[in-house]
């Protein structure tokens, strides 16, 4: 017969090794973090504020994504690679209409030296044939191309169920994990 | 030893499991997730002109509360731009896309970070609408985030619901150094 203090032992040596298993699981698989952070122009903490800022306001699909201008700094110490981003309007709320393209304009991708710039603070890429709800701005001084706002105004649509960029936000707590459907009847009814 | 003592004991172990399994993590708050330089000694490019030259100088080491003398951090100042324990400095006219600053991690090794640069957008921020406050809180918020920390909502330049206090606060420097 086993005695108490063996199996005691025995329990010490398993919780030993599953303590150091749940312990350096945790530590190799923590949260490196997205690899940038902004600073916005626009920070609100309201979510109608959103949508009164916002010049266009509209879900819809992706369509394609390509590298578009670079910015240069220093002769080129500093390289900024833009994006194009084509979102074709499907249910539009504000300042668009239904099966309109509106073209996105956003910093990151590849630059000239193939360095690659990773621009996640804004929610990342944009995935071709996603779906999206997105609040954005007319560029002043660069007609034709638009913004997202900030990291509050892009959300995506997976079965019917908006995900933001980062659901501590007090904005985007508003959506998160709300329906689209309903999303857009509330947005509505700030029109 | 009993079966009393045995239970225990194995609940103690449990307890310290539990905190140790979720240790790996979690981090304080105001902590950018798990990045950091090497060690404390950075060396610092200030690729900035002018106007906006002068407020990264006052930001990382002039002023008394710039990140330099107020942390333990050591920020040497180095002629050009690298590649390797750098982080290197800019301000321009990156355009009219909605923000004012970036901090951006280009190289890094796990969770050390190589090259950090930061970015202040001077197509906003010299368009007349922003003070020389409102331009070094873009600074001093940009270069801190290379340091590992994350916004807060404090009276600090790492706030980025205001623009008004272009400088650490002690909790700042207290996450720095605890990085460093």
């Amino acid at each position: 017969m086993i005695s108490n203090k063996r199996i005691a032992l025995l329990g010490l040596a398993i919780l030993v090794m599953t303590t150091s298993a749940s312990a350096w699981y945790g530590w190799a698989n923590r949260d490196k973090g997205p690899r940038t952070q902004m600073a916005w122009v626009y920070k609100g903490t309201d979510a109608r504020e959103l949508f009164d800022y916002a010049d266009i306001v509209a879900l819809g699909t992706v369509t394609a994504a390509y590298p578009g201008r670079v910015v240069y700094v220093n002769g080129g110490e500093d390289k900024l690679p833009y994006q194009l981003v084509e979102f074709s309007i499907e249910s539009a709320v504000k300042g668009v209409r239904d099966g309109e393209i509106v073209m996105i304009e956003r910093a990151g991708g590849m630059d000239p030296d193939g360095q690659y710039h990773v621009i996640d603070a804004d929610g990342g890429e944009y995935w071709a044939g996603a779906r999206y709800l997105l609040f954005l701005k007319w560029q002043e001084n660069r007609s034709g191309y638009t913004y997202l706002i900030n990291d509050a105004a892009r959300y995506e649509s997976e079965r019917g169920r908006l995900t933001a960029v980062d659901d501590e936000d007090p904005v985007s707590a508003r959506f998160e994990d709300m329906r689209a459907n309903k999303a857009l009847d509330l947005l509505r009814s700030w029109n | 030893m009993n079966k009393r003592r045995a239970s225990t004991l194995w609940v103690a172990i449990a307890v310290v499991g539990v905190y140790l399994g979720s240790a790996g993590a979690t981090w304080a708050n105001n902590r950018w997730g798990c990045w950091k330089y090497q060690n404390a000694s950075i060396n610092v490019y200030n690729g900035a002109s002018q106007a906006w030259y002068r407020h990264y100088q006052k930001k990382i080491w002039s002023h008394s509360r710039a990140w330099d003398p107020y942390t333990d951090l050591v920020l040497t100042q180095v002629s050009s731009p690298g590649k390797t324990d750098h982080i290197n400095c800019y301000a321009d006219f990156y355009g009219n896309n909605g923000w004012l600053g970036i901090a951006e991690i280009l190289t890094y090794s796990g969770c050390i970070i190589k090259e950090g640069r930061t970015r202040c957008n001077k197509t906003y921020l010299n368009n007349g609408g922003y003070s020389k406050k409102n331009k070094r809180h873009v600074a001093c918020q940009e270069v801190g985030h290379l340091f590992g920390l994350d916004h807060q909502y404090a009276n600090t330049c790492m706030n980025d619901s205001i623009l008004t206090k272009p400088r650490p606060n002690a909790h700042d420097r207290n996450m720095v150094n605890g990085i460093y």
